[in-house]
C-alpha cells in the first residue's frame, strides 16, 4: 500500500496525530483540533435536535394540524427566556416539565428492573442439585458467594447505624466484593480504550500512511 | 407563583406517567385514555429536550463569540469550533431538506467519516493512556482492597487480551468468573442501593421536597 492521495484522509490523518500529540504534551495543535471536534459533535447534535423538532413538532403541527403540539414547542422556546432578566423564571416550565418525566418514568423503570427484578434473581438455591440429586457444588458455590456478596454489599451502604462487631465484619466483606467489581469494570474500560487506540492506529498508518 | 407553578407541572406530569403503568383506562372526568397522554407526554419531553440543546449550542455559539470579539487568547480555535459547528449543523439541515442532492450528501458522509467519527475516537483513546496512568496512581497496592482492585482488573485484561491465553489458558475461564459471578454479585448489590436512592431522589422531587432544579432566588 501506498500513502493516500485522498484530501479527507489527510485531514483525518493530520487531525487524530494532533489529538495523539497530547499525549506527550498540550500544544497549540492539540487545542485546535479539539475545538474542531467539539464544534462538529456540537454541530451535529444540534442538527440532530433540528430534525427532531421538525419530524416530532412541525410537521405533524403544519400538515396533521396536530395542535397538542403547541405545548412542547411554547415549553421549547420558554428555555430561551434564559436570555432575558426580567422572564428568565418562565425557563422553569420547561425544567419542570423535563424533571416530571425524568421523575415519573425513572421512578417506575428503577423499582422494576433496578429493584425487584436484581432482588428477584438474587433468590436463588444455596445448594444446586441436577436431576438425579447430585449436588453441584461449583454452581452451589457460586451461588451462596453470589447471595452473601450481594447481602454484605446492601449492608454495606445501610448508613443508618454505626456497623460493629459481626456486621462491621460483613460490611468489609461488601467492600471487597465491591472492590472486585471495580476492577473488573476498571478492566474492561481500558481494553474498550484499547481497542479504540488500535482501531485510531489502523486509521494512521493503514488508510493515511499506508504501512499496513 | 413563580415558585409553585413549576412545581405543580412536575408532579402532574409525574404522577401521569407513573400513574400509566399502574391503571388503563381514562382519566377519571375525561374522556383521555391514560396511555395514550402518557405517551403524547413522552413525546412532547423530546420536542422540549431537542429546545434545551438548541439553547446549549446558543450558549456555547455566544461564549465562542464573545472570546472572537474581543479577541482573547487562542481566539482562532474559538473560530475553528463556530465555523465547524455552522458546518456540521447547515450541512446536516440541508441534506434533511435536499436528500437528492448527491454531492451535498457525499460532503456529509466525508466530514462525519473523516472528521467527527475519528476525532472522537481519537479523542476517547487519549483517555485510555490517562486512565492507566491514574489507575497506577491511585490504585497502588497498598492495601488489601486496593491489591483486590488491581488484581482483578489485571486479570480481567490477561482474559481478555490474546496474549493472556497465550501466557495460560486458564486466564479466560477465571476472568469470565469474575464477570458472571463476583461482577454480577457487586453490581447486583449497587444496583439495589441505587435504585432505592433514586426512587426516594424521585418522590423527593415529585412532592416538591427537592427544589434545587428550580435555581436560587424568586
Amino acid at each position: 500500500m501506498s500513502i493516500s492521495t485522498n484530501p479527507w484522509v489527510w485531514i483525518m490523518g493530520i487531525g487524530m496525530v494532533s489529538l495523539f500529540s497530547f499525549i506527550y504534551k498540550e500544544n497549540a495543535a492539540y487545542r485546535f483540533f479539539e475545538h474542531v471536534f467539539v464544534g462538529a459533535a456540537a454541530g451535529y447534535f444540534l442538527q440532530m435536535n433540528y430534525v427532531n423538532i421538525l419530524d416530532r413538532a412541525w410537521i405533524p403541527l403544519v400538515a396533521k394540524g396536530r395542535y397538542s403540539l403547541l405545548i412542547p414547542i411554547f415549553l421549547g422556546l420558554l428555555l430561551y427566556t434564559r436570555f432575558f432578566k426580567r422572564y428568565a423564571w418562565l425557563s422553569r416550565w420547561a425544567t419542570s416539565f423535563m424533571i416530571g418525566i425524568g421523575v415519573g418514568i425513572s421512578s417506575f423503570g428503577m423499582i422494576n428492573a433496578q429493584l425487584i427484578r436484581q432482588a428477584s434473581a438474587a433468590m436463588m438455591p444455596f445448594l444446586v442439585k441436577d436431576k438425579l440429586g447430585v449436588i453441584l457444588w461449583t454452581r452451589s458455590a457460586n451461588n451462596t458467594l453470589m447471595i452473601l456478596g450481594t447481602l454484605s454489599v446492601l449492608v454495606y451502604f445501610f448508613f443508618s447505624y454505626t456497623p460493629k462487631g459481626p456486621v462491621k465484619e460483613v460490611t468489609h466483606f461488601g467492600r471487597w466484593v465491591m472492590m472486585l467489581t471495580f476492577g473488573v469494570a476498571f478492566g474492561n474500560v481500558v481494553m474498550g480504550r484499547i481497542s479504540l487506540l488500535l482501531g485510531a492506529f489502523e486509521r494512521i498508518f493503514g488508510t493515511w500512511l499506508g504501512l499496513l | 407563583m413563580r415558585r409553585e407553578i413549576p412545581l405543580i407541572i412536575t408532579f402532574v406530569v409525574g404522577i401521569t406517567l407513573l400513574s400509566s403503568y399502574f391503571f388503563s383506562g381514562t382519566i377519571p372526568g375525561t374522556t383521555w385514555v391514560l396511555a395514550k397522554v402518557a405517551t403524547d407526554i413522552t413525546g412532547w419531553g423530546i420536542i422540549v429536550t431537542a429546545f434545551a440543546a438548541g439553547l446549549a449550542s446558543v450558549n456555547l455559539i455566544r461564549i465562542h463569540a464573545e472570546k472572537i470579539a474581543r479577541k482573547r487568547q487562542d481566539w482562532i480555535n474559538s473560530v475553528a469550533l463556530v465555523v465547524s459547528l455552522a458546518v456540521f449543523f447547515v450541512v446536516g439541515v440541508y441534506v434533511k431538506h435536499y436528500p437528492k442532492n448527491i454531492s451535498m450528501r457525499t460532503f456529509s458522509q466525508n466530514i462525519f467519516d473523516n472528521i467527527y467519527s475519528p476525532y472522537g475516537a481519537a479523542m476517547f483513546a487519549i483517555l485510555g493512556f490517562y486512565v492507566a496512568s491514574a489507575s497506577y496512581r491511585a490504585f497502588r497496592a497498598r492495601s488489601f482492597e486496593a491489591s483486590l482492585l488491581l488484581g482483578a482488573a489485571v486479570l480481567m485484561m490477561l482474559g481478555s487480551a490474546p496474549i493472556g491465553v497465550l501466557l495460560w489458558n486458564q486466564f479466560p475461564i477465571i476472568s469470565g468468573w469474575l464477570l458472571n459471578v463476583v461482577n454480577s454479585t457487586g453490581q447486583r448489590g449497587i444496583n439495589i442501593g441505587l435504585a432505592i436512592g433514586a426512587f426516594a431522589t424521585a418522590m423527593r422531587l415529585l412532592i416538591g421536597l427537592d427544589r434545587g432544579h428550580l435555581g436560587s432566588g424568586e
